[in-house]
């Protein structure tokens, strides 16, 4: 009996012991689980092409991922970046914090880049998503996932409410919304209109809403611009449709994507590469929905242009300061900017940062058709300021205040301009 | 004399050791951790909130500013406001729901022992899950809460379409996750109160409420006083529920201490800022919580007293 234990005991350390050793070749990514579904061929991607597995084999190590959601992944930088020695080699980044701050928690990839350059980089990539990438001459994340916000439509609905067609202005916009909210016999409660409202995301749907309008929350020469004409009239239409029940009374926290999914709204913005999510399994649009271009003033029409730049999003992926596998980690970084991976990721769902890849897939999926000719036009909601995270955080709350708690919007926007363009100045 | 007086000290000291160097030798590791992962980190804290410490910009020592800052900070005063509120509504609404379902147990309640078993339920599920649940029941257009009113004819509350609806589901979840531990509690010190005690307040004629004021209410006062101070440091510190229904939203119409904690220090990294919420916090706590603290302390010293 006691040799037994003492033999399971002796074979449980060995196994304990071999796995710690493989466990010390092996990465680990901080990302969200639409990079890991994009990456590996899961969730809505179930049944792609796993695109990090044939690096696995050919450098016998597993690559791990700890998931988390976009405002932890925010959080998650700082903690994570900060140490010397990291268990975590490699981070997801988004525009909303790729900002100068990253310097001090990413290691800079131009050494890695001299010696092994990555085919097409940065010519190839989305030029925006490559500058936010770059600090003080220093590039410090790959983009891997870049596309702009669109207008999806639930064709079904418009046609049962009598919607005449694709609106193309704002106000085309609110009579589409409105039409759109209706109950079905069911007694189910159908939204005209959503988009995201959770006080992180809030600046890339002001940003969407006022671009409608040709303005903005900062112009593209740092002036703060969130109080003036065009953007009021933005906050004035959120506020509408918000307060007229147009959109859904939670809108400060439900997932407006999957409320479109699920087929609770006849309209939202969400991301130019959703198709493949929408038609997957178990989405209740599958075949209904449509992508189209986000609506701009008539006014501002031109003969090549009806359409807005509305915002554009992009992810990055660097490799953290204390990592203990940084050659490992940028050839990972390799890996993934390869033409296959790429375009496995795209087939999984991701909308590459790659622009022959963009154009590619542009031809058959629609939605990244209208999110490449927006792109071209788009830029990120907010400039790249050390404290681009308390920019964003005063947008969101200023703008559910005046959205759901009734605060006077002139008068607020004033507040927040005079805020934000104290933050900037320092 | 001194001599003497040394000798015996020493006597008095050995004779200390001696008596409590077992427990002292039992409770020395969890000291020895509790010093690693609290107090030098809350040390570390108490320094960095003198710092105007951001990760990724630097750390200038800035004294008190971190706390003069945040006292005139309108939001923090706003938080700060409604978390007292919300520790004063939460707990009370708390402690009666608990109470009641105590005293409904405790008077023979037909199934007493599903409904126990029903009130343990809570704990079992992990906060997270049992807040998403909540998040989905108290959707005002598909969730289930709605659809009962409705039901009964009444019309569907726009729940988290405001500040009101917000704070309102908030609440209620806050209540629902503490109330069971209150009811269980209570439940056993109502158990433990002799029966004869009871029966001879009826026979002298005292009515059920005079039963409850006169001989129920005080023998279970110090188990009430424990969980109240519980429940009291557990709603100071509330996050979980906020920042997962609300996200202090909308607006900062839903935050309090740690959601504002949470903002400044991981939302928008200032974590010097942050460190100074996290003391005033604990500041907060022991005021609030000191009334609660003193009155068993006193309760059970003096009990003591009468023992001897």
């Amino acid at each position: 009996m006691n040799r037994g234990v003492l033999g399971i005991s002796v074979a449980a350390l060995l196994l304990f012991g071999s796995q710690s050793h493989a466990d010390d070749q092996d990465l680990l990514v901080l990302s969200s689980q639409l990079h890991q579904n994009n990456l590996r061929a899961m969730g809505f991607a179930k049944g792609g092409v796993d695109a990090v597995a044939p690096f696995e084999e050919k450098n016998h190590l597993k690559v791990n991922f700890n998931i988390m959601t976009s405002s932890q992944l925010q959080s998650a930088l700082p903690r994570v970046g900060m140490l010397s020695s990291s268990k975590e080699d490699l981070i997801y980044i988004s525009q909303s914090t790729a900002n100068p701050r990253i310097k001090a928690f990413l290691a800079p990839l131009d050494d890695y880049l001299a010696k092994t350059p990555i085919e097409g980089f940065p010519g190839n990539w989305v030029p925006a998503a490559v500058k936010a990438a770059t600090i003080d001459g220093k590039i410090y994340m790959l983009p891997v996932r870049c596309g702009t916000e669109i207008l999806w439509v639930n064709k079904e609905y418009m046609a049962g409410q009598g919607i005449a067609g694709i609106p193309k202005t704002p106000e085309e916009l609110y009579d589409a919304a409105k039409k759109g909210t209706f109950t079905k016999p069911s007694g189910e409660k159908v939204y005209g209109f959503s988009s995201p409202g959770d006080k992180y995301d809030i600046p890339m749907t002001m940003a969407i809403m006022a671009r409608m309008y040709g303005g903005d929350l900062v112009d593209e020469s740092g002036q703060v611009v969130i109080n003036k004409p065009e953007a009021v009239k933005a906050v004035e239409l959120l506020r509408r449709m918000y307060a007229e029940g147009l959109m859904p009374p939670n809108w400060t926290t439900v997932d407006s994507d999957q409320l479109f999914r699920d087929g609770h709204l006849t309209m939202e913005f969400g991301g130019a590469s959703y198709l493949s999510q929408l038609e997957a399994l178990g989405s209740a649009v599958a075949g209904k929905a449509e992508p189209a271009y986000v609506p701009l003033e008539k006014s501002l029409w031109t003969a090549d242009r009806q359409y807005s730049a509305s915002g554009m999003f992009y992810w990055g992926i660097g490799i953290l300061r204390g990592s203990q596998h940084k050659d490992m980690a940028f050839s990972l970084v390799q890996h993934v900017a390869e033409p296959w991976a790429q375009s496995a990721m795209a087939d999984n769902g991701n909308s590459p940062c790659t622009l022959d890849l963009l154009t590619k897939i542009g031809e058959k999926d629609a939605g990244v058709r209208i999110g490449t000719d927006t792109l071209k036009i788009s830029r990120p909601p907010l400039p790249g300021s050390p404290r681009m995270s308390e920019i964003a955080d005063k947008v969101g709350i200023a703008i559910q205040n005046i959205v759901a708690n009734g605060a006077p919007v002139q008068e607020t926007l004033d507040a927040l301009a005079s805020d934000l363009t104290s933050i900037l100045a320092e | 004399m001194e001599s003497g007086d040394l000798t015996h000290g020493r006597g008095k000291l050995a004779s200390w050791w001696r008596e409590n160097a077992l427990a002292i030798g039992l409770i020395f590791p969890a000291i020895a951790v509790l010093t690693v992962i609290i107090i030098l980190p809350a040390l570390n804290l108490f320094w960095i909130s003198f710092n105007n410490y951001s990760p990724g910009i630097g750390s200038d020592f800035v004294g008190l500013g971190n706390y003069t800052s945040l006292i005139r900070d309108t939001g923090f005063q706003a938080a700060a406001l409604r978390n007292v509120a919300y520790v004063v509504g939460v707990v009370l609404l708390q402690l009666l729901t608990g109470m009641g379902i105590a005293l409904l147990l405790d008077n023979a309640l037909p199934l007493r022992t599903l409904w126990t078993i029903c009130l343990i339920a809570p704990f079992a599920v992990s906060p997270i899950v049992a807040v998403v649940s909540w998040k989905y029941l108290l959707d005002p257009s598909f969730g289930l809460v709605n659809y009962l009113i409705t039901r009964l004819g009444l019309p569907p509350v726009p729940w988290f379409n405001g500040p009101a609806t917000s704070m309102a589901g908030v609440v209620i979840v806050a209540v629902w996750k503490g109330f069971s531990f209150i009811a269980i509690i209570l439940f056993a010190a109502l158990r433990a109160i002799p029966s004869e005690l009871k029966e001879a307040a009826r026979i002298d004629g005292a009515t059920p409420l005079q039963v409850f004021r006169y001989v129920k209410f005080p023998l279970i006062l110090p188990a009430l006083s424990i969980v109240a101070l519980f429940e009291i440091i557990h709603a100071v510190r509330e996050f979980d529920i906020i920042q997962t229904m609300t996200g202090g939203g909308p607006g900062t119409s839903t935050e309090l201490f740690s959601n504002y904690l949470y903002r400044q220090a991981f939302g928008n990294f200032y974590f010097g800022l942050g460190a100074s919420v996290g003391w005033i916090m604990l500041v907060v706590t022991v005021v609030l919580a000191s009334p609660v603290i003193w009155r068993t302390y006193q309760r059970m010293f003096s009990l003591e007293t009468a023992g001897r």
